[in-house]
């Protein structure tokens, strides 16, 4: 029997550092999309609620749960459910939501990058067409939409000043090479920071 | 210290450097000196100097020749309205040329030429031009190169190129990096002058979040041209200490260097931010320019006016200028324009410029007023000793690189010589209305003010000051501040019934009192006279627009295009008025009765550079890499683009010469051993829920229901028109779980696809689709040995035996000791092949472990030209074949339409023009003699029959020299095709101008009993 | 341009693509041919208000029903294809 088969990172260095931003790599984490069947949202919040205590968010904002399980909306009727790697998520999720949901395995399809540090918004914004400003986009909030071509969901995580990029694991090279040349090209004269 | 209004005194002059440099002026530092060359001469200048006022304070005049006929020409104005001094800047790669003089910041050590002549800007042998003037009149694009077509490129465009022209582009790539942003606010204020800052502190103090942009270096608009004072010190001053105000709140961003430059649907702006252009070269990595796209809820256009000037014969000589521009020239750039001057005005704003030379101990030789009476002109005249001639105008000037005298015609009808270097010309303000009209509204005529007015009817827009046609200080701060609290209001700030913040006090209301005098033309001037320009940089004359009216093209529209009046890189912005009110008068029409122009986005040029930003080119499009994409780099692949992937074409190994020997090898080793390729880039769609399957038999034409779980199967899709769309195979993994599979280029169409049937065509199936295109690294694997590599990787509790695992099976599996994976037996080269999917995390292992197990077996990565060989020998219809032209029926696939269930495109297909055995349908083609070419896009005719489209009965969609035949093989579209295999048919290649002749064959080339598939 | 998704809110243009006509109703398997070709080809071309589809492709994958007028690019309302109300004026 060969030897394990080694997962390999998307891009490359794990983390690059410019005018005081960084660009990471974000560990990889359990996703599973959560796809309700018809009817069924009042039987899955409750599921989700009983052993979770957290349910599917109805705007674009992140709930977080217990045991790490983050939920954002991922499509106009579709969630992501998130979890620390190692937690088994799927093999959780999976009784919970029997005949209530579609549940499909989406750890390997998107990478996270982080972009952090003063002036994040800024050069975010070279890139993402949504108002970025604190009372528009705050804390917790997520968006679908494009960074430059290449489309993403955007969040701002609590806790921390920075966006994080949440991009199809093939676009992941070019979205960290259009990051990191709005990262070179400096801030805006205008922009506040 | 700035001073007002200073007794008169000689020119006084800062050193022998810069000749007519005065003193001080608001805008420049004239404690430190620069230096720049102009066609090579070093001149010295000021920080804050454009390369206008630092050539005006050299004493040089003469910057350019004109478009047509070459003529002498100087700096008209004072901003981006400049139609004369275009010219080159700095060189080499970094050459841009049809820069505007008067926009371009100087920098230390810039280089800068003039353009459009030849050999030397004061020697130009293109003058004769002047001579040819018949040539170039009115509509002479369209009358003079009407013979063959032959003499255009050979003669007419090589003399046109030399004669007629603007700058040369650079020769090399664009050196510099651009690069776009995105900015929100509820109130974007366009122009910084007194309207403009008057509206974004109303806005601001309210609470808005507020965008000002200026598209100059500084703020002030006009109050750093003008002796104005605001709350009792100098204008630019108040217009300092508010940018101030304004930056120390925390809801304000003030973009400097910033033309709005289009207004959008939805309040989406563009902007043109110039971030390098003043430096000689950007710091490293930093942008030279930056396009915005700014969405607000509410705009302000404060964005002032542009001088006209008026039309009368040689009035483009070096020397002649708008009025206002002299002001700006005198009191922000401390420069004279000159040292004798006449002021030519129909309006009391011109008069100001007379005061101000003065005060700048300018001579003013004459004050041409064309107005009958006016006791200001009188008052001023008087002031500064000027001689005035009321009910004037000048009627021709002389000197040939400038300008040297004025003839003036009194209104008594005589005439008088006056001696000057500087006319200073005020035909009066056009209000910039550019960006309230770019949604189609037309502005109306304000004869009060002899000017277009804007007509703002849309609920986001707001006009005020010179824009909106209000011509005093004091009006423009109340209406700005008025504007800027509205638009705040409309955006839910402030009480919109409040009054607005008290406006700053002015120290007078300037006068304004315009009578238009559009010309100063009469019936012998017409006759004589030198070439009255109407657009300088065009070289559109008054006897032009005139020509063009009497051959009857008498709309502005016609006028526009005949003529070409304002479709230079200027858009005619002091040109258009005046040229609508010579229409008017030719027509013997009042000017709204003539109608203008509407003006289209840019309001100014925008660099191609900053239009593209980051994305050129290797960056114009994202790449998507699938997950073995470095390891392929590890291995020399040679990479292609299919859609937005990026895909191994082949891998090439040492002493192979060309591409073609490694596509050979490659397929050989597939068809004699084994080989595995990368198709994660199919797409791939989880497709679960009650209504699943029935779902998939309405998307595709065959049956699903009956698909038993862990099986695949070959599904086509059509269009609702009949033709087909996609294809691919689609397994089910679970009772009410299926993935479904896409080709490359349609995974995202067929995503939309899927998602319109469901939310818009059967919302109520339960179903839900989700790509996982990214989530498997899926390879196949395929050849004779494929199944001894897989034994090698998968667990061993699986069992890969034919009996176990056949055709078109399908499980979720583990691999490599628990590694979740999917095994499916899917066969796209037609051997023995199998399609493994890891996680995609893992795909670069699993190729390299592939590499390692297969050894023994001979394994070799193959690219998509040996896929492409081995699809083609097995018939297997790809994106050739599905062109979005043929049906199920043309592919060979007409029984595969189900007759017991709805699907897409079923009623269309049954069309009997689309199923009849006429339409070309699918047949291979093999050559009579094995190495011809069979080119793809070549058509097919009868044997022995002419190549016209009379005779033609297909085409070849896909070729491919087949190692495994050993001789090229097509698969292409023939009318009754399939009757007539065994038949020879010409093939017509048009490129090549080639007939050869092929045998009409099965699609299937190679193993078509299947034997090596169900291995 | 920029359209008010109702899943997303206000978003610019690149991140739609444009479909058409949105108030033709696919016809019944059974439906004469004449049915089958209006709703493939004919297509109204109407000056002013209009409604027609649109796919937040980029967002959140929704399909739109976006009233827009065709003379001003005023768009009046956008409102989430296949709600109850659009199914049943299929079946009408
Ligand atoms: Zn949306």
């Amino acid at each position: 029997m060969p030897d394990p088969l080694l997962p390999q990172p998307a891009v490359q260095p794990p983390s690059i550092t410019v005018n005081g931003l960084t660009l990471a790599l974000a560990p990889t984490r359990e996703t599973v999309s959560i796809g309700p069947f018809a009817k069924c949202l009042p039987d899955l919040d409750a599921a989700l609620a009983s052993t979770f205590g957290v349910t599917l968010p109805a705007d674009f904002s992140t709930a977080s749960g217990q045991d790490g399980l983050q939920l954002t909306k991922a499509a106009h009727h579709q969630w992501f459910a998130h979890a620390p790697a190692g937690a088994g998520l799927m093999a959780r999720l999976a009784p919970l939501c029997a005949g209530l949901a579609a549940l499909t395995n989406q750890t390997d399809s998107r990478v996270t990058l982080c972009l952090r540090g003063t002036g994040a918004d800024a050069v975010a914004a070279k890139l993402v067409p949504v108002d970025l400003a604190p009372h528009h986009f705050g804390p917790g909030h997520t968006a679908l939409t494009l960074a430059g071509h290449i489309p993403v969901i955007l969040s701002r995580p609590d806790g921390t000043s920075g966006l994080d990029f949440t991009v199809f694991r093939s676009f992941a090279r070019s979205l960290h090479h259009d990051i990191h040349v709005a990262m070179k090209g400096g801030i805006p004269h205008s922009e506040r920071v | 210290m700035y001073n007002i209004m200073r007794d008169h005194a000689p020119l006084p002059v800062t050193g022998p450097t810069q000749p007519m440099r005065l003193i001080q002026g608001n805008g420049i530092d004239v404690g430190r000196t620069i230096r720049f060359t102009f066609d090579d001469k070093s001149y010295t200048a000021h920080p804050g100097d454009t390369l206008a006022s630092a050539l005006l304070a050299n004493g040089v005049r003469l910057v350019g020749r004109s478009f047509k006929y070459h003529r002498p020409r100087g700096i008209l104005s004072a901003g981006p309205e400049e139609p004369n001094a275009l010219v080159e800047l700095r060189t080499g790669a970094w050459r841009e040329p049809n820069t505007r003089a008067t926009v371009a910041e100087l920098f230390d050590g810039l280089t800068a030429s003039s353009q459009n002549r030849w050999p030397t800007l004061a020697f130009d042998a293109m003058g004769i031009n002047g001579v040819l003037s018949p040539v170039f009149t009115a509509g002479f694009y369209y009358k003079t190169f009407m013979w063959p077509a032959a003499f255009w490129e050979k003669i007419y465009e090589p003399i046109i190129r030399r004669a007629a022209g603007l700058g040369r582009a650079a020769e090399e790539a664009d050196p510099d990096f651009y690069e776009k942003s995105n900015g929100f606010c509820d109130v974007l204020i366009v122009g910084s002058g007194p309207a403009g800052l008057a509206a974004a502190m109303a806005a601001a103090t309210s609470g808005a979040r507020v965008i000002l942009c200026e598209q100059d270096s500084l703020p002030g608009g006009r109050l750093r041209a003008e002796n104005i004072l605001i709350d009792h010190r100098p204008g630019w001053t108040w217009a300092e200490a508010t940018v101030s105000r304004l930056r120390a709140m925390p809801n304000v961003r003030i973009m400097t260097r910033s033309c709005v430059f289009a207004r959008y649907d939805g309040g989406t702006y563009g902007v043109f931010e110039r971030v390098s252009d003043h430096l000689a070269v950007p710091q490293p990595d930093q942008p030279r320019q930056r396009l915005w796209r700014i969405v607000a809820r509410q705009c302000v256009v404060a964005t002032g006016a542009i001088e006209r000037p008026i039309v009368f014969p040689n009035n483009d000589r070096p020397g002649i200028m708008l009025a206002g521009a002299v002001r700006m020239y005198v009191n922000r750039f401390g420069v004279a324009p000159g040292r004798q001057a006449i002021v030519y005005t129909n309006n009391d704003d011109g008069l100001r410029t007379a005061a101000d030379l003065y005060a700048a101990g300018v001579r003013i030789m004459a004050i041409v007023d064309s107005r009958q009476s006016s006791t200001h002109a009188q008052a001023v005249a008087q002031r500064t000793g000027a001689r005035l001639f009321p009910g004037a105008r000048i009627a021709d000037t002389s000197g040939y690189r400038g300008v040297t005298a004025a003839l003036i015609r009194g209104g008594n009808g005589k005439d008088c010589r006056i001696a000057c270097d500087l006319i200073a010309v005020s035909g009066g303000w056009n209000p910039d209305i550019a960006l309230t009209t770019h949604h189609g509204r037309r502005p109306s005529y304000s004869d009060e003010i002899a000017a277009f007015i804007p007509t703002p009817d849309e609920e986001d827009l707001h006009v005020a000051g010179v824009a909106a046609g209000t011509m005093t200080t004091s009006g423009a701060l109340t209406e700005g501040a008025r504007a800027g609290h509205q638009a705040a209001a409309c955006c839910g700030f402030g009480e919109a019934s409040s009054p607005p913040l008290a406006a700053p006090i002015v120290d007078q209301d300037e006068s304004y009192g315009i009578v238009p005098q559009w010309h100063a033309m009469d019936a012998e001037s017409g006759r004589r006279a030198g070439r009255a320009f109407i657009d300088f940089q065009n070289d559109v004359t008054a006897k032009d627009t005139k020509l063009a009216a009497q051959e009857g093209f008498r709309s502005v529209e016609h006028l526009k295009r005949y003529t070409t009046l304002g479709m230079a890189t200027d858009q005619g912005k002091t040109a258009n008025v005046n040229g609508l009110a010579f229409l008017a008068e030719v027509n013997g029409q009042s000017i709204p009765q003539t109608g203008t122009t509407l003006t289209r986005p840019p309001t100014q040029p925008v660099t191609l550079g900053t239009l593209a930003g980051p994305h050129r080119g290797l960056h114009f499009k994202p790449h998507r890499l699938p997950p073995t994409h470095q390891w392929a780099s590890e291995q020399g692949a040679v990479f292609t683009a299919n859609g937005l992937w990026q895909r191994a074409h082949w891998y090439p190994r040492a002493g192979e010469t060309t591409w073609q020997d490694t596509v050979n090898r490659e397929v050989n080793t597939v068809r004699n051993a084994v080989g595995f390729c990368d198709v994660t880039t199919l797409g791939k769609i989880d497709i679960q829920g009650p209504d699943a399957a029935t779902f998939l038999e309405r998307v595709y034409v065959n049956a699903w229901q009956k698909l038993p779980v862990g099986r695949a199967r070959y599904g086509l899709m059509l269009r609702e028109d009949g033709f087909a769309f996609d294809d691919g195979t689609t397994a089910r993994l679970g009772e009410n779980n299926y993935v479904m599979t896409t080709t490359t280029a349609n995974a995202g169409p067929v995503m939309q696809h899927l998602e319109f049937c469901h939310q818009c065509l059967w919302p109520d199936m339960d179903v839900q689709v989700i790509s996982v295109t990214d989530e498997w690294a899926q390879i196949a694997v395929a050849g004779p040995r494929s199944r001894d590599v897989l034994r090698q990787i998968v667990d061993p509790q699986y069992d890969l035996s034919n009996e176990g695992f056949g055709y078109m099976a399908a499980a979720n599996i583990t691999v490599c000791g628990g590694q979740s994976a999917r095994l499916f037996r899917l066969s796209f080269s037609g051997e023995l092949a199998y399609e493994l999917a890891v996680p995609a995390h893992y795909g670069d292992a699993l190729a390299r472990l592939l590499m390692r197990v297969g050894a023994p077996y001979g394994i070799a990565p193959y690219g998509t030209e040996a896929l492409g060989v081995m699809r083609i020998e097995k018939g297997h219809p790809a994106g050739p074949e599905l062109n979005g032209q043929t049906t199920a029926h043309d592919l060979g696939m007409g029984r595969m339409l189900s007759t017991k269930k709805d699907f897409i495109g079923r009623t269309m297909a049954a069309r009997a023009a689309l199923t009849g055995p006429a339409r070309p349908t699918l047949v291979g083609l093999r050559p009579l003699v094995a190495g011809t070419t069979l080119a793809a896009g070549a058509h097919l005719l009868p044997k022995g029959s002419p190549a016209t489209a009379a005779f033609d009965q297909g085409w070849i969609s896909s070729s491919a020299w087949s190692p495994t035949i050993g001789s090229w093989i097509a698969l292409g579209f023939l009318s009754n095709g399939p009757a007539r295999h065994g038949e020879i048919i010409a093939v017509h290649n048009p490129l090549a101008d080639t007939i050869t002749e092929a045998e009409i064959v099965s699609p299937v080339f190679v193993d078509p009993e299947g034997k090596r598939l169900h291995a | 341009m920029r359209l008010n998704c109702p899943h997303c809110g206000e978003r610019s243009l690149e991140e739609f693509t444009y479909r058409g006509d949105a108030t033709v109703r696919r016809p019944a398997l059974d439906a004469p041919a004449e049915s089958w070709v209006d709703y493939v080809y004919l297509r109204e071309n109407p000056a002013g208000r209009h409604e027609e589809y649109w796919y937040h492709g980029a967002g959140c994958r929704a399909w739109l029903v976006v009233e827009r007028d065709t003379t001003t690019h005023m768009v009046h309302g956008v409102r989430p294809a296949g709600a109850a109300s659009e199914n049943a004026r299929s079946e009408s």
